[in-house]
């Protein structure tokens, strides 16, 4: 799709909602990484960025940010290099949400809540089934 | 390089003039496909202003009231000017310095 | 037919759901020291979250999106996290207040101290978050809360006179053992009270939760239009009671078993019983709202999954987080603070921070880009909306130093 559509990186892209190929939540557009083509000279969105780490670095927290990023980068069983960092020919499409061609827990931001599941939540009962009625 | 690197960034003259912070930046969605969609390509900056008024959407959102907000924002995003990326002659990300050469600023943001 | 009905239950629920523990308090207390001359507080409150409501549950409906989902994306991460912060410790502290709401309803009727109820209290909200629908949870403890009437019908017993309650009410004075400084803050207090922030996240997260879509907009607006304003008068009748019978004897409230006081004088055992189901259903309601917002703000800021819609397993994150808001919620209560004086310093508190979750709202709700075009503000509800960011802009900044002066309102 060449639509030429315009967005503004602040208003448009950075902490929107996203969304995985099956519709759920799966954290916020928390920064964007750039890249410069050296022939034409023009400048690309090539990622998305998620996680704490990549929160606190936009946040003005570079060092413990990017330390906390590269705790979580490693995820086995993920399509992604860097489960942090999403390129950007995985995303579906822009608009309220960012909706993703991924799995939610191919992400970085997924493993905390993978983390809870199993160590916490799983254990209790009930948490398997949806409420009563 | 990363878009929060980008936007703590402080543009310049050529004369050494500072024309503010980089508060947002506009992309167009005109790049070849990688994907399902095409590539998102940095187009120009919208410098000084308030990064507040902006991301309300007051002025490039299209957001329309009430009355007293809109006023309000468009106060405080007056300042604010456009600077196209390709007149950008010095990209010093590190040094949190841009220097542009284009002459002719335009004022506030010809997309709405 | 059954679209009807199903209205009519949303305005009794939204009704029987409008007191809290806030309320209760503040609305017996203002009657017992100050009359009447507040009651027009009690107005101007309602008007408040009827429109605060009315665009978030729209705002929810049309884009799906909740407020503090919102409130990051419009302020930015920066006061998006200041905004988090004081919003969950705000929530926190009401919170607590509620759940020892809940104890001291239930020690009234056991006669078991409430501070021994207190766990026994977390543990039940805990499970009714855990296992209960939120469609039935919503009902039951809305419906419930109706029970409330009894106060109302405790007014109609006593048989005041009623062109001078009239007159008392519309027009206002300070009292003459009062001053300027206690008056305006139990206004703000009334205010808070009438529109607590924790209702709004509560609303908005559940429109989505609900998975209300434009169909139900109307739906909405019963609710809101009809629903708050009948609970709003719910709110009058608890401080008219207290006025009617507290005042002339003197009593103050410094404790929820002085709010229900009037209705046993007058109505006598029975009255009490259906006061105290009532407070137990209002308090009770309220806990399990202020813990799932504890669970929202935290889980939409953050992108996490979020809801009881979601079976837990995958919504871990949102879950744990109620669950040591609880468990916080819980230690404060027991270590023995007076519940009033924490549902005092969090109605107030509240009404402080109301401009931080309004305005993202008020923003959102003026986007056609969200909203669609046909359903952003119209005019007129743009004048009163702004009218009311300027109130609440106006009670942000005299709240602390009022606090100050009247040393929390002794």
């Amino acid at each position: 799709m060449t639509d030429g559509r315009v967005l503004h990186a602040g208003l448009h892209v950075l902490d929107r909602q996203m969304r995985d190929r099956h519709g759920r939540l799966c954290g916020k557009v928390d920064d964007l990484e750039l890249e410069r083509n050296e022939e034409t000279g023009a400048m690309y969105v090539t990622a998305v960025l998620s996680g704490p780490g990549h929160l606190l670095y936009r946040t003005g927290r570079r060092r413990i940010g990017t330390w906390l990023a590269k705790l979580t980068s490693h995820i086995e069983r993920s399509s992604l290099e860097d489960p942090g960092r999403i390129p950007y020919d995985r995303i579906k499409s822009v608009g309220v949400t960012v909706d993703l061609a991924i799995e939610a827990n191919e992400l970085a931001t997924f493993a905390a809540e993978r983390w809870t599941r199993d160590h916490i939540v799983g254990h209790v009962p009930g948490s398997r089934h949806d409420a009563d009625e | 390089m990363r878009m929060s690197d980008l936007m703590a960034c402080d543009v310049y003259a050529a004369d050494g003039r500072c024309l503010g912070r980089v508060r947002d930046v506009r992309l167009v969605m005109d790049g070849p496909v990688r994907g399902s969609l095409a590539a998102l390509r940095v187009d120009a900056l919208i410098v000084g202003g308030s990064a507040f008024a902006g991301r309300l959407g007051y002025l490039r959102g299209g957001v329309r009231g009430p009355i007293l907000l809109s006023a309000l924002m468009h106060r405080l995003e007056a300042r604010a000017i456009t600077i196209e990326a390709g007149d950008i002659t010095h990209w010093d990300v590190d040094e949190r310095r841009l220097i542009t050469a284009a002459r002719a600023i335009q004022r506030g943001d010809p997309d709405r | 037919m059954k679209r009807v009905l199903g209205i009519f239950l949303g305005i009794l629920t939204a009704i029987g759901g409008f007191v809290d523990m806030g309320d209760l308090v503040a609305n017996a207390a203002v009657g017992a020291r100050f009359d009447m001359n507040l009651a027009w507080v009690v107005v101007v409150g309602v008007v408040g979250i009827v429109v605060y409501a009315e665009m978030s549950g729209r705002v929810a409906a049309i884009c799906g999106r909740p407020v503090f989902d919102l409130v990051r994306e419009r302020l930015g991460p920066r006061f998006g996290l200041a905004n988090l912060v004081a919003s969950f410790a705000i929530n926190l502290l009401t919170l607590t207040a509620e759940i020892a709401g809940v104890a001291i309803a239930l020690s009234l009727v056991s006669s078991v101290n409430y501070l021994l109820l207190v766990p026994f209290v977390m543990v039940l909200v805990w499970l009714v978050v855990w296992r209960l629908s939120f469609a039935m949870m919503e009902r039951i403890f809305g419906l419930l809360g109706l029970c409330l009437l009894v106060f109302v019908v405790t007014v109609w017993r006593i048989g005041p006179d009623w062109s001078q309650l009239w007159s008392d009410a519309s027009s206002p004075v300070i009292p003459s053992d009062e001053n300027v400084f206690s008056y305006a803050y139990y206004a703000i207090a009334l205010f808070g009270a009438a529109m607590t922030p924790y209702e709004v996240f509560f609303f908005s997260s559940g429109a989505v939760e609900d998975g209300w879509t434009v169909k139900d907009l109307n739906e909405n607006r019963a609710n809101v239009f009809i629903g708050f304003p009948l609970g709003g008068l719910l709110s009058l009748a608890i401080m008219a009671c207290a006025f009617l019978v507290l005042a002339p004897a003197d009593i103050g409230v410094d404790t929820l078993s002085q709010v229900a006081l009037p209705v046993t004088v007058t109505v006598g055992k029975l009255g009490l019983a259906i006061a105290l189901i009532g407070i137990f259903a209002a308090t009770f309601g309220a806990a399990l709202e202020t813990s799932l917002s504890a669970g929202y703000t935290v889980a939409q800021y953050l992108g996490w999954p979020w809801g009881k819609r979601l079976r837990p397993v995958e919504a871990s994150r949102f879950h744990v987080v109620i669950l040591m808001a609880l468990v916080v919620a819980l230690l404060i209560a027991i270590s023995g603070v007076d519940p009033v004086k924490v549902t005092e310093y969090s109605i107030v508190l509240s009404a402080a921070a109301l401009p931080l979750t309004y305005f993202p709202i008020l923003v959102i709700a003026n986007d056609p880009a969200y909203m669609g075009d046909e359903h952003t503000n119209g005019r007129i509800f743009n004048m009163i909306a702004s009218v009311y960011l300027v109130i609440l802009v106006v009670v942000s900044i005299v709240t602390i130093p009022l606090m100050i002066i009247t040393r929390a309102g002794s």
